[in-house]
């Protein structure tokens, strides 16, 4: 058992002033599917020695679209995005992403936000949310910011959070018309599994079937979930066929062994990154069902 | 640490109990009210021994602060049957299709399926495994148990259609 104090809040306002007092002594707790295995253990994270309960408070919890951006209240638990066609409309991927989390249990207990600031690498929503281009939202006393998912994760395990800030929104803009999607989880089995490797992509191509733009992202392929630059580059401006999909995952996982170095799992992951690049494209260019 | 007070209802009667901080819905559940049908397994949200419905959705007691079950409606296996005692079609089921052996995930097994009965009164196989894939049983290699809901699915739509 964890010497602690559980503080509860009523509104927003309240964790945010909460937050401001405790500053790194405290820990929001949403659906609390990380923060319990640490407990068990005995610890808490950061030398925190208080948590603040989120679980409770529906104004973190909504999916909104607002002129040309979707909004998600950081509290939204992975069974409500699963669910929601608003989603699937918006972003034809954070649906599949927020369904693959754990487990029906677990779905209904995690939450967008939670699953973002633990940072681990196979975090599910995040390659997801990384190619829909989105931003995290922070909130505390003094005010608010936003940045980039692609910025928010300084190294393993870290979330760009400053003592005294709460993550209450994520918001992406929405995919249009003429925009393909990807979304695959490697597993071990098919439920309550920690992903391999996931695959993101979202992809726009003109009616000639010319490339138009190219987002890739791979969780658990590098220290933290990444974009793939080079990929999307090489890309642009060419039509998808066999030998320029093959092309793409081979490039794939050459950018992850120069980024990530030769690892033990190597052996392992190239040939999968490159297998699952060039079909995660395909399926976001309606080249393969 | 000073403890913390719940108020809550579980399977309909109102409790207030005082725990500490870092206390589990689990804990409260089974060492203060003495309803230990709902299981301990892994402890660690992966194998469903200890699920039990929370505002009508089913959780995982071992990843729920007791503090934030505050004012929830919690529902677990005491709970399930009518008030006259007789069991639930579910319970009757999974003995009449034997998906009990060793018993320890069938409480957990019952609250997952119990959460998808109450909202689709005909389930596909597809729907049923996915309602239990968070529930783990190491016994009876599950063919038994989605046997169990499927047959408990029929007998609550005939029972509904007498009515």
């Amino acid at each position: 058992m964890v010497d602690m104090e559980f503080l509860a809040a009523k509104n927003k306002n309240e964790v945010l002033s909460l937050l401001d007092k405790y500053g790194s002594k405290a820990r929001p707790v949403a659906g609390g599917t990380d923060l319990m295995i640490g407990i068990r253990e005995g610890r808490l994270p950061g030398g925190a020695h208080a948590l603040i309960d989120i679980s409770r408070i529906p104004e973190l919890s909504y999916i909104k679209k607002e002129g040309t951006w979707l909004r998600i209240g950081a509290g939204t638990t992975h069974a409500q995005i699963a669910a929601s066609e608003l989603v699937l409309h918006e972003s034809l991927i954070l649906q599949d992403a927020s369904a693959s989390v754990g487990s029906p249990q677990i779905r209904n207990r995690g939450t967008i936000g939670g699953n973002i600031v633990t940072a681990a690498q196979c975090a599910d929503t995040v390659p997801a949310l990384m190619v829909l281009d989105a931003c995290v939202v922070l909130e505390s006393v003094a005010g608010r910011r936003e940045v980039p998912i692609v910025d928010f994760f300084p190294g393993p395990k870290k979330s760009d959070v400053h003592p005294g800030e709460l993550v209450t929104e994520i918001r992406f803009p929405s995919i249009v018309d003429g925009y393909g999607a990807s979304f695959e989880k490697l597993i071990r089995r098919k439920a309550v599994a920690k992903s391999r490797l996931n695959f993101a992509v979202v992809a726009l191509q003109d009616a000639s079937g010319m490339i138009q733009e190219m987002r890739l992202a791979i969780g658990s392929a590098l220290p933290t979930t990444s974009r793939f630059p080079t990929v999307e580059q090489m890309l642009i401006g060419k039509r998808g066929d066999e030998g320029l999909l093959k092309e793409a995952g081979l490039a794939a996982a050459a950018y992850m062994i120069e980024k990530g170095g030769i690892r033990w799992s190597t052996d392992y992951k190239k040939p999968v990154v490159e297998k699952l690049v060039s079909r995660n494209i395909a399926r976001a260019l309606a080249l393969e069902e | 640490m000073e403890d913390i007070a719940v108020d809550f209802r579980v399977n309909g009667k109102e409790y207030h109990v005082n725990c500490a901080p870092s206390a589990r819905l689990l804990d409260v559940l089974r060492d203060q009210l003495g309803l230990t049908g709902t299981k301990e397994g892994c402890g660690i949200g992966e194998c469903g021994a200890c699920t039990v419905l929370m505002n009508g959705k089913k959780v995982n007691s071992c990843m729920v602060l007791a503090g934030q079950a505050r004012g929830a409606d919690i529902l677990t296996i005491e709970g399930v049957n009518g008030s006259d005692g007789e069991l639930h079609p579910l319970q009757k089921a999974f003995i009449d299709a034997g998906a009990i052996q060793c018993g320890f995930c069938t409480p957990g097994m019952i609250m997952s399926s119990l959460e998808l009965l109450n909202t689709t009164l005909e389930p596909s196989d597809e729907e049923i495994k996915q309602a239990i894939s968070g529930n783990l049983c190491r016994c009876t290699g599950y063919k038994q148990i989605v046997d169990a809901i499927r047959l408990a699915a029929r007998n609550m739509l005939a029972a509904k259609r007498r009515h």
